[in-house]
């Protein structure tokens, strides 16, 4: 190789921009005893890539050690995944089971009293109890095309006003 | 070998799980339509509101009451919630009389009667319960000149037990 082209493949090398041909080239050339001065300065580097290159590790059963590591490494990883997803899994099961057959909601019981505390101010479950009879039996009368519905609905609005004495 | 695939169907099945999860949770998060639709208007003057929810009807279908109540008292224990709201401002029960049309007919309720009571026109809608004769929420919409009245019931509901109420009324008073 002419200096020249030496000159050039340092270049792209230290630009990070050489091809792996002109790398074994380079890796090649500083193997060599007698290195001009120009290049001597980056001698010391591409011995060091040799060095390392060559170094054999003296220990055979390594690489079986290793992947035994590895493996039982991957194993214990796995199953400590698994019981994670699986406490994950009880808990929103536990959830979404309490959520749905829980009588006692706490959303739904806060809602419940405000409703109840802002719309009967007085009334007991017994009041409660007779406006919803009103209400039911309204519906039934209409279902059933009873000509007396539309004193069961004046009743009832008579009734809702009642319940309601903060509005009127 | 396996443990690859365990893990991999341990995680599909947790999908899978947690996908019924949320969507049951939202049917069954699902609340009565006045509530849903209509609670902007419980604040306003001119409109009264009642609501009496799952809690309530349960307490009320165990009260002690006269025996010609039990039918009453089987039907509230079907119930999850009952739902009034009343207005006699002409304005407000225009719109609201508007919008409860216009949900319903978006909604897939379904329109089982429909009649004229002198001046009062009555509407009855159902929306269909996951069995065949189960009712998920009756409303009954009425809308008079200047007023109107939306009912609302959800539960697990069998018109037929509704439509018995009424007859068994009757049918005591002339017994009786």
């Amino acid at each position: 190789m002419t200096h020249k082209e030496i000159h050039s493949y340092l270049e792209a090398f230290w630009r990070g921009e050489s091809t792996l041909e002109q790398e074994a080239a380079l890796k090649s050339y500083f193997e060599e005893q007698d290195i001009p001065a120009a290049f001597k300065q980056d001698q010391p580097y591409f011995e060091y890539l040799l060095k390392e290159q060559a170094r054999k590790l003296n220990n055979p059963a390594f690489d079986q050690k290793l992947i035994k590591h590895i493996g039982g490494g991957t194993k214990r990883l796995m199953w400590t995944n698994f019981v994670k997803m699986a406490a994950g899994l009880s808990l929103l099961i536990a959830v979404g089971w309490w959520y749905q057959h829980s009588d006692t909601h706490p959303e739904a019981a806060i809602t419940e009293l405000q409703h109840l505390r802002q719309h009967t101010v007085d009334a007991d479950s017994q009041a409660a109890y007779e406006l919803a009879r009103e209400a039911l039996l309204m519906l039934s009368k209409g279902i059933s095309q009873d000509s007396t519905q539309l004193q069961q609905l004046e009743h009832l609005k008579q009734e809702i006003k009642d319940f309601d004495p903060a509005k009127h | 070998m396996i443990l690859p695939s365990i893990n991999n169907m341990a995680q599909q099945i947790c999908s899978y799980i947690i996908l019924f999860i949320c969507f049951s949770n939202l049917s069954f998060g699902q609340q009565d339509m006045i509530h849903e639709y209509f609670n902007h208007y419980t604040q306003e003057d001119g409109v009264s509101h009642i609501y009496l929810g799952k809690d309530l009807l349960q307490l009320m279908s165990r009260m002690k009451q006269a025996e010609a109540e039990e039918e009453f008292q089987k039907l509230m224990e079907q119930l999850t919630s009952l739902s009034i709201l009343s207005s006699d401002s002409s304005q407000l029960s225009d719109q609201i009389y508007r919008e409860a049309v216009s949900m319903m007919n978006h909604h897939n309720y379904q329109l089982i009667q429909q009649y004229l009571e002198g001046d009062i026109k009555i509407s009855y809608y159902r929306l269909p319960g996951s069995k065949a004769r189960k009712t998920k929420e009756l409303v009954m919409l009425s809308k008079g000149q200047n007023n109107c009245l939306v009912l609302s019931i959800t539960g697990n509901i069998k018109l037929e037990d509704i439509g018995r109420l009424a007859r068994g009324m009757y049918l005591k008073k002339i017994v009786g």
